[in-house]
């Protein structure tokens, strides 16, 4: 028996070997992601990129979808349905595990996927009320379907780009190559639904969604009525307001302005509360549309004033980067559409783009307080006070999580029967999805801007060219703030929730910011204000998003350029590094200095006197002025901010910097950029600081000197050692993400982010998606964005944008009708979806 | 030369067997090919365990060969930054995986042929070498 020993021995260590492998498996996840038939290794078959014959069920006609040298997609089809189903299928192809991030983000919902880290944003974003409004959004077009053209070809455009979705993650299924994500998470993708787009379009609604009311509220509590001097209500400096109303103030909007409701200890201390819970929301990778420390541009140019004699339109709207970038570009070519753009991952419509007719851009409106008003309202015994009696509150149990609501919307915190209530603009019913449906398919200004009458949230300008007309406006459900017992009071802070002050309506159309074919020929809207300060109703301050520099500086430029042409535009757009407040404050400040004789400051002076206000790489200038000036904002503000008691009780959600927060850690205050130019203009530091402008600025240069050559003794401290952009992968892994990257521009350039100094704060946000269209020839147009059209860091087309982005260049938008007129040259695969 | 006839043998049919099991999607099944090839060819146990490893291994590397080119690596670099792991390290488990299944169904598949039919009166149906009595 000897032998048999061996026998078992051997027998025994063969199933050990066994048992391991299994244990494996069912402890670790290794060997699900490793087996060669299902796991992660099928996903490189993803990686080709080739014609393909697709057989589908549900589809009506074949659909020929060219993917162009670029990486573009152009989707042919012979109805609506067809159409936006090819659209999900394509975009579920290259984009599934964003979309699906993105959707669970709009719903909540991301912990589930992404893990328990994420319970705190899930919640918040739950109380908030987003997945709610979601889905009643939906639940609207859906009744009203048959009845109201535009919900009836929403429903048509979600349900088919839904059932596209939903045929990719079947053959994804089928043929093992759900994105890899997904195997390494354990996670099973959901089979999309229209609410998941509007989820999305909920996401999008966070373009204006902050809590500045509550920093305008704990900054009165500690200032009073300084806070109005802080926090002008108008700019001092001069502004450049598109839908005009130039003036004097009107007297009762300053009126409203400067009557803030009382904020006393209990209030304060709730207002920090729900800031502190707020504002991390905007380090969250998740948030690709709330960083109000980047902006966006839009200009357009009349065909009198350019070289082909046709409108020139230029869209460069700011948000944060990812890898995948938010944006993804197609064509879309049905017997209806016939669009070229950038969609969002999970919403079938072109956000920014052209047809054979018009084109259009996207920015975010400035001031009107971010489209969240907040509210001191009494609650007791589950009901809420308004207008003298009790009403009960309305529970709604979302995500697990019970959120209270009363008349005004959610409560946010409650301290015995104080709560603190938000009414969010986001969670006004708009069929945002409805507008932009017609907009792609508008063909004068006049449909244009019908499309966008239902658009009621998030603020956003939008820039128009045709033939013949540029125009702009910004369409929105803006408040009107009444009161039962006189001037209401300012909406830019809390207000009293007891019903004296309401909302009586929104702005009218016909009275929302706008212009048409305005005589100097062009019209700029760079998230600075929109309307002057003699327009009738109440618009917010001046506290975010924009001082307004750079807009004017792209004003400033139109103005003495007569005729401009296409590469002009992209020029200015791409490669036009000019800060507006240096060129603007700068002779103030070399006229303040001119008889010092310290020699820090002498050296600093003399390079500034030569300087252009250009914020190249190269330049030693620049980063002297960038320094300066950030040292002289600190020396301003923050010692004045301490004295007052608001530092460092607040500091967690109130420590600014200059240029929008752009020292590491700190946050933007747009009104203190305006404050301090006016400072510097005026020469002034009342009632900010005690000592004298010339006194702060020869300290905030000398730190400024001592800083740079500290860092570079050998004198060699240009820009580019402290200013470029990175681009973070999705999920925050560094070895996927791509950067930092040196590049000119800084907070008050085209391509402005807030950030600078060491290479960890340099912006992960910046011009999201440049674009430069011609009227005289729309098939001539040019666009880029920073990033690929693939999710999959492994495909070529993953970032190969980025290195055309950041020379400041472009890249050819091939718009072309019909797939056989489609130069072979410029075809890389064609794909034919074919029902089955 | 028995013996090499029995190793040639045993490859060519892990490797076949692995590669069509491998097709089911049901990675354990490798274990179940290692097994019955252990079962229908006898030879020395640790040429049989080493010659069904190799067979799973080059079973799947036949098995992924086109993945190969489409950009496996590359991919499997990406999967192995998220996961914390090298790459071509998960590549070379995916392997070994493959392998030691396909090796220990072998060793079961010989040990429960030996077991069964008892010491020295296997039936060699390719081969006909004595196997552990000699060792």
């Amino acid at each position: 028996m000897p032998g048999n020993k061996g026998v078992y021995f051997r027998l025994a260590a063969g199933l050990i070997v066994v048992v391991l492998v299994i244990l494996i498996g069912v402890f670790t996840p290794l060997i699900t992601l490793l087996n060669p038939a299902t796991g992660v290794a099928q996903n490189a078959a993803n990686l080709v990129v080739g014609s393909h014959l697709y057989r589908i069920s549900g589809l009506i006609d074949n659909v020929t979808v060219i993917q162009d040298t670029n990486g573009v997609y152009h989707i042919y089809a012979a109805n609506n349905h067809d159409l936006f189903f090819a659209l999900g299928y394509i975009q579920a192809k290259n984009r599934l595990f964003e979309m699906e991030v993105f959707a669970l983000t709009g719903l909540g919902n991301i912990s589930t996927m992404l893990g328990s880290s994420y319970n705190s944003y899930d919640r918040f974003w739950t109380m908030i009320g987003a997945p709610l409004t979601a889905e009643e959004d939906w639940e609207n077009v859906l009744a009203n379907a048959s009845v109201n053209p535009t919900d009836n070809l929403t429903a048509t455009a979600l349900e088919a780009y839904s059932d596209g979705v939903n045929a990719y993650i079947a053959y994804a299924e089928a043929h093992n190559v759900v994105p890899f994500e997904f195997k390494l998470l354990g996670y099973k993708p959901f089979n999309w639904t229209p609410v998941d787009s509007f989820a999305v379009q909920e996401l999008e609604t966070t373009l204006e969604f902050g809590d500045d009311g509550l920093i305008f509220a704990l900054l009165y509590h500690k200032l009073g009525n300084a806070t109005y001097t802080l926090i002008p209500t108008f700019s001092p400096i001069q502004q450049y307001y598109y839908g005009g109303y130039n003036g004097p103030p009107n007297p009762y909007v300053l009126a409203m302005s400067h009557h803030t409701y009382p904020v006393n200890s209990t209030l304060a201390s709730m207002a920090h509360h729900v800031a502190q819970v707020w504002d991390p929301l905007r380090l969250s990778m998740l948030n690709y549309f709330l960083n109000p420390e980047t902006h966006s541009n839009e200009w357009v140019v009349s065909g009198n004033r350019t070289t082909t004699g046709s409108p020139i339109l230029v869209g460069g709207p700011v948000l944060s980067f990812s890898l995948p970038p938010i944006w993804f570009q197609v064509q879309l070519v049905d017997p209806t559409y016939d669009v070229y753009g950038v969609i969002l991952p999970g919403a079938p419509v072109v956000v920014i783009g052209f047809n054979r007719y018009i084109s259009w851009t996207l920015t975010d409106t400035q001031a009107i307080s971010d489209g969240t008003y907040f509210w001191d309202q009494a609650v007791e015994n589950g009901e809420y006070l308004w207008d003298g009696s009790w009403h009960p509150l309305i529970h709604h149990t979302i995500n697990g999580l019970t959120v209270n609501w009363t008349n005004l919307g959610p409560i946010l915190y409650q301290n015995g029967t104080n709560a603190l209530v938000v009414t969010w603009m986001g969670n006004t019913f708009s069929n945002d999805i409805g507008a932009l449906l017609n907009v792609m398919k508008a063909e004068n200004w006049q449909e244009f801007r019908a499309a966008l009458e239902i658009w009621k949230a998030p603020y956003q300008n939008f820039a128009f060219e045709d033939n013949t007309t540029i125009a702009d406006i910004s369409p929105a459900c803006y408040p009107i703030f009444n009161s039962t017992s006189g001037v209401p009071y300012n909406p830019a802070s809390i207000m009293p929730g007891d019903g004296q002050e309401y909302i009586s309506g929104c702005i009218p159309y016909s009275m929302v910011p706008q212009v048409v074919n305005p005589p100097n020929g062009f019209i700029v809207s760079s998230n600075q204000r929109q309307v002057g300060p003699a327009y009738p109703y109440w618009f917010g301050n001046t506290m975010t998003p924009s001082p307004g520099y750079r807009a004017f500086m792209e004003v400033n430029y139109l103005s003495t350029h007569p005729k401009v042409s296409v590469q002009d535009m992209m020029s200015l757009q791409g490669n036009n590094y000019t800060d507006y407040e240096a060129a603007l404050t700068l002779p103030y400040i070399i006229k303040d200095l001119s008889n010092t004789t310290n020699p820090l400051v002498i050296q600093a002076l003399n390079q500034l006197k030569s300087w252009n206000y250009e914020m190249y790489t190269n330049s030693t200038a620049a980063s002297i002025w960038f320094y300066t000036y950030m040292y002289l904002f600190n020396d301003t503000f923050i010692p004045y901010l301490y004295a007052k008691g608001v530092l460092p009780e607040y500091k967690d959600v109130i420590d600014p910097s200059g240029m929008g927060g752009s020292f590491p850690g700190t946050t933007g205050l747009s009104a203190l950029d305006v404050d301090l130019a006016y400072i510097i203009m005026t020469g002034n530091p009342s009632p900010f600081s005690n000592q004298t402008l010339s006194s702060l600025l020869t300290e905030a240069v000398n730190q400024a000197m001592r800083f740079l050559t500290s860092q570079y003794p050998d004198g060699n401290y240009t820009w580019g050692h402290f200013y470029g952009f990175y681009f973070p992968s999705l999920l925050g892994v560094s070895a996927l993400s791509v950067g930092p990257l040196p590049r000119g521009g800084d907070y008050n350039t085209p391509n402005d982010a807030s950030g600078g100094g060491p290479p960890s704060n340099w912006p992960s946000g910046g011009q999201s998606w440049t674009m430069v269209v011609s009227m005289a020839n729309v098939s001539d147009s040019f666009g880029v964005y920073p990033g690929g059209q693939s999710e999959n860091p492994a495909s070529p087309l993953y970032s190969n944008y980025i290195s055309v982005w950041m020379s400041g260049g472009y890249l050819p938008l091939y718009f072309i009708a019909s797939p056989t007129a489609f130069p072979s040259a410029l075809v890389k695969a064609t794909i034919i979806l074919s029902p089955r | 030369m028995e013996a090499k006839l029995s190793i040639i043998v045993s490859f060519i049919l892990g490797l076949a067997l692995g590669y069509l099991l491998l097709l089911s999607g049901i990675w354990y099944l490798v274990i179940l090919g290692g097994a019955i090839v252990g079962l229908l060819i006898s030879g020395r146990w640790l040429h049989q365990f080493l010659t069904l490893f190799v067979a799973g291994v080059a079973s799947t590397l036949i098995y992924t060969y086109p993945l190969f080119r489409d950009g496996l690596p590359k991919l499997m670099y990406v999967v192995g930054v998220i996961a914390g792991i090298n790459g071509n390290i998960l590549l070379l488990l995916m392997m070994v995986i493959s392998g030691a299944m396909s090796g220990a169904g072998g060793l079961i598949g010989s040990s429960i042929r030996e077991a069964v039919r008892g010491r020295g009166r296997t039936t060699h149906i390719v081969g006909g070498h004595e196997p552990e009595a000699h060792t």
